[in-house]
């Protein structure tokens, strides 16, 4: 990175009030680009534009932590770490996940050292978003990880057990599995034709029981224009559906509406994993070899 | 219409259960990282980056619960864009928009309000289907349904649709017919009706007796055709509260109460001078002290001075709008349904007369306390020059003053 840039872009995050040298905001900037332009060259220009779009304040200010300076760690504890607790009473409100942010809170100043050196978490800050979010984003993951770790310890369903005798009462009908089979497949399929922003889209309100407004927040729109995509998606999906069990399986409007009728008595046992992970082959590899052509 | 309803029902409890099963998994590519992800949220991520996190996003159940759980910890905030801006510089029509409304129904309603002759109205409860204009636009309830715990929507408490019929006196017609709320015109002078004028949509109206407020001729009501010249701007006002209705229920997220339109252009029809009394005899109609003008918008509604304020009573209850009937919040206070009539010299001190002697005042429109009446008799009128005077008439045709309040009364 050339004097003059690397300056102007220091001058910009104003680094110097964390007495930070201009070599290790350099550095943490040449980071961010490489992590941004993995496995390719980009040009001078899209470089700029790269570290323009930083979030160059609260980058300098993590170099700042993670070399230990303590005016930087006053203004980050004063900022930042109230933040990062409400972040967490939010995800646990009971405030089960603020041992969550106290660890966080400690790796982010670095327990652990390699080499004599402190290694803090700080150093996988890279600009692309503000330093808030990025610290909700860690909060986020860490109090995942926790839950999915407990949930591995839950017991499996015994032999015996409510839920084990009521999958073994479960009566079989033959022509329930073939309309919920018939139905698993048509509606895999119809999910798996979506462009992914739909599939997302669905996945966030259904699957994760998110709001409209936070998959608004998140995806961009308001949350009326997110009600009315999921509206299109849906109706999307039953027309594919309904197309499919006509035309593939021959089914007559009366055996349609039993496949509908059959989710209701399956849709615990309906699994879209499988369409999911593959997805439609075609159409997935399609849609990220034109990403990546376009990338190259 | 059963079917693909139901089947949209059926096809959402699946997509529930469905996905949610089909969230546990992970995609063989790898997964996001905190930073990415992070990155994404804020729009940090070029186009072609931010397209490859959604496909990942999209297959992958782990990546899912993360960004939920990111979005459970971002504060409530404005909505970006996706090259993450903030979204407020489309907002600016809000505003814009919203005081050239207001000025419009500054203009338009309250002169038509004061300016209207004296006449007699007859309120007819109708059925909501006059605001199938807005209903058949709603989203389904079940795509909504998950949305009721959220807290973001502010509840509004709104009534039923009801669409004023008005009668003509000098012509007594002989049919009822509703008026669709678009359609319906803010005003609507005393002109010769010919029946060929005589709006006449396939509905007809549903007269309920208990909701209809003033009666003057009880069996008919008809709607004197509307001077196109003179109500052009009034119908223009209630087409565009209609359809912002309509529009707003298109996009309601979250059906917490029963959606239930008010007919705002309905509302703002020119009222009687006479405070409305649902069962007073002729006599009380024309109490002793000449009433303020234009205290009553209507049967069941007191003005105030302000156009924009006023209250309606009803046996669900007393309301109360800051914004010319457009919305109705509860007011508190226990003030039952026998309310006959009110008096608002301002936009915050409003008095009301019930039957049994109840004497209800407020002095900042929202609270109402009950005042001490010396009789337990119906009263029917009340006229009100302050927070502290206000003459109330009796049913038999007495009329009472106080000036202090409420607290002692003085038989005229």
């Amino acid at each position: 990175m050339d004097e003059a840039r690397a300056a102007r872009l220091y001058g910009e995050a104003k680094a110097g009030r964390w007495d930070l040298p201009q070599a290790a905001f350099s550095e943490s900037l040449e980071r961010s680009a490489v992590k941004a332009f993995a496995g390719r060259s980009p040009a001078t220009g899209e470089v700029d534009r790269y570290l323009g779009s930083l979030h160059l304040a609260d980058l300098a200010l993590a170099c700042a932590c993670a070399r230990g300076h303590e005016g930087g760690w006053d203004h980050f504890v004063a900022e930042f770490r109230p933040a990062l607790y409400r972040a967490a009473d939010a995800l646990s409100p009971g405030g089960h996940a603020r041992d969550v942010a106290d660890a966080l809170c400690a790796e982010l100043f670095g327990l652990k050292e390699r080499a004599g050196e402190r290694q803090s978490l700080f150093r996988y800050f890279h600009g692309r978003s503000g330093l808030a979010t990025w610290l909700r984003s860690l909060v986020a993951q860490r109090y995942i990880d926790r839950v999915r770790e407990r949930k591995r310890l839950d017991l499996l369903p015994v032999e015996g057990s409510v839920r084990a005798m009521t999958a073994a009462l479960a009566a079989p009908d033959p022509d329930r599995a073939r309309f919920a089979a018939a139905m698993s497949s048509a509606l895999g399929l119809a999910l798996a034709a979506l462009t992914p922003r739909d599939r997302l889209r669905l996945g966030c309100y259904y699957a994760r029981g998110m709001t409209l407004a936070q998959i608004g927040r998140v995806m961009g729109g308001h949350e009326a224009t997110v009600s009315r995509h999921l509206l299109r998606t849906r109706r999307a999906v039953r027309s594919a559906v309904e197309s499919r069990l006509r035309t593939d399986y021959g089914f007559s409007e009366a055996e349609i509406t039993e496949c509908f009728a059959s989710l209701s008595a399956d849709a615990d046992t309906i699994d879209l994993t499988e369409w999911l992970r593959g997805g439609n082959p075609r159409k997935k590899t399609a849609a990220v070899r034109s990403i990546q052509g376009d990338l190259s | 219409m059963t079917a693909p309803r139901s089947r949209d029902q059926l096809l959402e409890n699946t997509l529930k259960h469905g996905l949610s099963s089909a969230a546990a998994w992970s995609p063989a590519s790898e997964c996001l990282d905190a930073e990415t992800l992070a990155a994404w949220a804020d729009g940090g991520l070029d186009r072609q980056q931010a397209a490859l996190t959604e496909v990942h996003l999209s297959n992958c159940g782990h990546c899912q619960a993360l960004l939920a759980a990111l979005t459970q910890a971002l504060p409530p905030s404005v909505s970006r864009d996706r090259d993450g801006t903030r979204a407020l510089w489309r907002w600016w029509p809000v505003p814009a928009t919203a005081a050239a409304a207001a000025v419009v129904l500054w203009v338009v309603i309250p002169q038509e309000q004061y300016l209207a002759p004296p006449e007699p109205s007859a309120e007819i409860a109708q059925s909501p289907g006059a605001a199938s204009a807005g209903a058949g636009a709603a989203p389904p309830a079940a795509l909504l349904t998950p949305e009721t715990p959220r807290p973001e929507t502010p509840a509004v408490v709104e009534r039923p649709p009801t669409i004023e019929v008005r009668a003509d006196a000098p012509a007594p017609a002989v049919t009822a017919a509703t008026i669709p709320a678009t359609s319906k015109p803010a005003s609507t002078p005393p002109t010769q009706a010919p029946p060929a004028a005589v709006v006449a949509p396939p509905q007809v109206a549903v007269v309920s007796p208990p909701q209809v407020a003033v009666v003057s001729p009880p069996q008919v009501a008809v709607v004197a055709p509307p001077r196109v010249a003179e109500n052009k701007a009034a119908t223009a006002v209630a087409e565009r509260a209609a359809s912002t209705d309509a529009r707003r229920e298109t996009v309601a997220p979250k059906p917490t109460a029963t959606p239930t339109r008010t007919a705002r252009a309905v509302e703002a029809a020119p009222a009687p001078t006479a405070v409305p009394t649902a069962a007073s005899p002729p006599a009380a109609a024309a109490p002793p002290a000449a009433p303020a003008p234009l205290r009553a918008a209507g049967p069941g509604q007191v003005l105030s001075p302000d156009p924009l304020v006023r209250w309606r009573f009803s046996a669900d209850g007393l309301e109360y709008s800051i914004n010319g009937g457009g919305i109705w919040d509860q007011v508190s206070g226990a003030i039952g349904p026998f309310v006959t009539a009110g008096s608002a010299p301002s936009a915050t001190v409003c008095w009301l007369v019930a039957r049994g002697g109840g004497v209800f005042v407020t002095g900042d429109g929202r609270n109402f306390f009950r005042a001490r009446f010396p009789e337990i008799t119906n009263l029917v009128g009340v006229t009100a020059t302050s927070r502290t005077a206000a003459i109330v008439t009796a049913e038999d045709g007495r009329t009472f003053a106080t000036a202090d309040g409420g607290v002692t009364w003085r038989q005229q």
